[in-house]
């Protein structure tokens, strides 16, 4: 409350999933007629903050103070009450609905006397005013379907300039936008900061950023490392504050590579195209580039849970059919540990012995049926291999995310797979469990196994891979040699 | 180890419970519950029939379904067992029977698994047809009058047990079997937990969905045997109001609907449960129709305890959590 045109301000904040920390006694403040940016890698705690803001996500403790009044807001509608408004990258809008109905949705106008009959004139009549001061001539009563992505982005920001909202957030409202709709944006926004609103702007695009932000939060795994005005910093001093204290140098040492064991030509699906990549026996190879840039569109595609549209896959040396199953990928010894752990790498409410099982049941017990001393004798010992330590019988729920990961990575031991491919594999793990994941890793390359990890934590690529592709607008726009890669290599590559 | 086992006894509390209070009352207030005809009544008349239908029932609910067309399945199936049964002879009327029982669970198990209808529709719809075909087949012929061998299977006894007895709980141990020890029953578990987790681990899901519907309709065709062996005839009417009595006795038995939570035990208790009520609800002289609204609150009070039970659980965690919290 020490400056008196802070319109949000947020002390303090702690939250965790299950047992991660994901925020650490976060501080914010957000002030009238500013543009905060906030920047941060990939599961920095961005978002999670932000939906504490409004009202989407419980906080353990801190406070949230709007225009210097404390609240705890319990609901969405609390806080868009208050004057919060949240645009999130995934367009919350009715798409078989009118504009107008959009703009009103919740808060429909009704006839004076008739309430329950909608006033429809009036509304399209508001809607038209709204969008006419916004800039903007559109028809409301157009199916929302029927507009650009850009177009959907302004309406529900003339969604939230209805209701009155002055602290408006969006969550990477550029990722889906061409060059020229987003300077069409940057007008919008700073005609809205020109009205007094409060605005924070999360983006990973950082050149942006200079031209529309006037101050900047940086997070880093949960804590504030640098809070500046805009003009006040340089893009490699934001790069050094995503990217935490060391650069690491460290790197391990050359492996001895093999011959080719998954090879990719020319593959094209949806969200990916053209895509042509190789990984040798003992070697990590990674994929990198920004959210979006269809990496793990393209590695799901590879294993078999998307089905490609062109292109070829060879495993082993041999031909894969585009349109394969997990299950034939499985036999051909290749194996994906999904960024989604819960959804796809787990089935939770199954024990880990039989999770762990689960992908070789038709290899251990080609007669189908299961002796228990079997399975318990197999996943103990994979278990062990992939350094886990906690009881058998647990669910996968109650696990953190670095032993969720390791059950992950027994499962694949199990069926013996000689290429894997680890999509984010320390997303949500804490550092101790991290480098045990990454020793295993080289152990795994050590024992002449391929690897191919997707991954956005610019300090894992550096320092684990042999090789690097850096991906962009979903195909591959450069692949670095063990020799040149360095961080500055990698991001421009990536932007 | 300990903890899961101990958890595993600890899930079937309620239901011990409630089928012991029910046994209980009864056997205090009506002298009749304990009698020899009435025990059988219970356990030959209703328990065989009821149990091996709900076993398929279960087996939808594990996969995230639920099965409307296992009365009509069961109808169908014994109509074309009969007529084939009086032309052919035993064995390829038992047989035809099990077969259009697999062939008609085939069906929905296609039609979910790969036309991807939900599994309510797609079975409801196989309900009329099933049904309709029933009647179809039946109109201006019917059989009856089987012969001693196939009348044997209801009404016979081998040392004392009764042969519908021992077929349904040769029923029941296999079908557990199959569901805890082997592959196939594993997979289930797994497409019914986390159909996409099950894909990402290489299940062949269309496959197992299929396989677990054919084996539902497998025991609505043996069920359907055992009832027109005891009938000594074919009707086509058998199969009207099971698909409700069945999702009963799944939920009595405190099975979740979110899938891969059901058990065949649980289930089993849930047949006993509901068994055990009718009768008694008969023997108090209540009129069915007010058996209705009994059979309605057992089933909402089965899913409240089973609901309180998992919010207490969640209630301590979280105290353990928080604890936790504190110290640091």
């Amino acid at each position: 409350m020490e400056s008196p045109q802070a319109v949000l301000e947020m002390k303090g904040i702690r939250k965790h999933f299950s047992e991660n920390l994901v925020l650490k006694d976060v501080d914010f403040t957000l002030r009238a007629g500013e543009v905060h940016a906030l920047l941060g890698a990939n599961g920095a705690g961005k978002s999670t903050l932000m939906k504490i803001a409004c009202g989407v996500l419980p906080y353990d403790r801190g406070q949230v103070y709007v225009r210097g009044k404390q609240v705890q807001f319990r609901s969405v509608t609390e806080a868009r009450n208050a004057g919060l408004a949240m645009i999130h990258q995934e367009l919350s809008l009715l798409k078989n609905r009118c504009v107008y109905e959009n703009i009103f949705m919740g808060r429909e106008l009704t006839k004076p006397g008739f309430p329950g009959l909608l006033d429809e004139k009036k509304m399209i009549e508001i809607s038209r005013k709204i969008l006419g001061e916004m800039g903007y001539e559109l028809d409301p009563q157009r199916k929302t379907a029927d507009l650009s992505v850009a177009w959907q982005q302004i309406v529900e920001i003339a969604k939230a300039v209805w209701k009155k909202a002055d602290i408006i957030i969006m969550d990477e409202p550029t990722s889906s936008l061409t060059k020229q709709e987003t300077s069409q944006l940057f007008q919008l926004i700073g005609r809205l900061k020109g009205e007094g609103c409060g605005i924070v702007y999360i983006s990973h695009k950082i050149e942006e950023l200079f031209q529309i932000a006037d101050r900047i939060t940086v997070l880093n795994q949960g804590k504030v490392c640098l809070e500046k005005e805009m003009s006040q910093v340089s893009k490699e001093e934001l790069l050094y504050a995503m990217t935490g204290k060391h650069i690491y140098e460290t790197r391990r040492e050359k492996a001895r590579t093999g011959e080719g064991i998954l090879r990719v030509e020319g593959l094209g699906g949806k969200g990916f195209h053209n895509c042509s990549l190789s990984v040798r026996k003992g070697e990590i190879v990674s994929i990198t580039g920004i959210v979006g840039a269809g990496r793990s569109e393209l590695v799901s595609s590879i294993f078999g849970i998307n089905k490609a549209s062109e292109g070829k896959i060879f495993l082993l040396g041999e031909e894969v059919p585009l349109r394969h199953s997990p299950s034939y990928s499985i036999k051909k010894k290749l194996g994906l540990l999904p960024e989604d752990r819960k959804k796809q790498g787990l089935i939770m409410g199954m024990s880990v012995e039989r999770n762990i099982v689960q992908a070789a049941l038709n290899l251990l017990f080609p007669r189908g049926f299961i002796s228990a001393s079997a399975v318990s004798e197999q996943a103990g010992k994979y278990g062990r291999q992939a350094l886990y330590q906690q009881e058998m019988e647990k669910l996968p729920e109650k696990l953190s995310g670095g032993n969720q990961q390791k059950v992950v990575l027994a499962k694949w031991l199990c069926t013996n797979c000689q290429i894997l491919i680890f999509d984010e594999p320390t997303k949500g793990i804490d550092a101790a469990a991290r480098e045990e994941i990454y020793r295993l890793m080289e152990e795994l390359a050590r024992q002449g196994k391929g690897i191919l990890m997707v991954s956005s934590d610019q300090r894992e690529v550096l320092q684990m891979s042999d090789r690097v592709y850096v991906m962009k607008q979903g195909t591959i726009s450069r692949e670095l040699k063990r020799e040149e890669i360095t961080e500055e290599k990698i991001i421009s590559a990536e932007f | 180890m300990k903890s899961t086992r101990r958890q595993k006894i600890f899930s079937y509390v309620p239901q011990v419970v409630m089928l012991w209070t029910l046994v209980l009352f009864l056997s205090v207030t009506e002298p009749a519950f304990l009698t020899k005809e009435n025990l059988s009544n219970i356990f030959i008349g209703q328990v065989p029939f009821l149990l091996l239908l709900s076993l398929g029932m279960t087996i939808s609910v594990i996969v995230r379904g639920l099965d409307l067309s296992i009365g009509s399945n069961m109808a169908l199936s014994s109509c074309i067992a009969g007529l084939v049964m009086k032309q052919a002879g035993m064995l390829p009327g038992i047989l035809s029977g099990l077969l259009t029982g697999c062939l008609l669970g085939m069906a929905n198990g296609i039609l979910i698994a790969k036309v991807r209808l939900p599994a309510f529709i797609a079975t409801y719809g196989m309900d009329w047809i099933g049904k309709g075909l029933a009647y179809v087949l039946m109109m201006g012929t019917t059989a009856y009058g089987f012969s001693p061998a196939f009348r044997s299977l209801s009404l016979g006894s081998t040392a004392g047990i009764p042969h519908l007895l021992l077929i349904c709980l040769t029923g029941f141990a296999v079908v557990c079997f199959l569901f805890s020890r082997t592959v196939f029953g594993w997979k289930v578990y797994a497409v019914g937990l986390n159909t996409q987790g099950a894909v990402c681990s290489g299940v062949e899901v269309d496959r197992i969905l299929t396989g677990a519907y054919m084996l539902n309709g497998l025991l609505a065709g043996l069920t359907g045997l055992l009832y027109i062996s005891q009938l000594d005839a074919v009707d086509p009417t058998i199969g009207e109001g099971w698909s409700m009595k069945l999702i009963a006795a799944v939920l009595i038995g405190g099975a979740s609907m979110k899938g891969g939570r059901a058990t065949m035990g649980h289930t089993l208790f849930g047949v006993l449960i509901l068994a055990i009520l009718t009768n008694g609800i008969n023997l108090w002289g209540v009129s069915s129709l007010w058996q209705q609204v009994v059979t309605g609150c057992v089933i909402l009070f089965s899913i409240l305890l089973e609901q309180s039970s998992r919010l207490f659980r969640a209630y301590m965690e979280k105290r353990q959590w928080e604890q936790k919290e504190k110290k640091i």
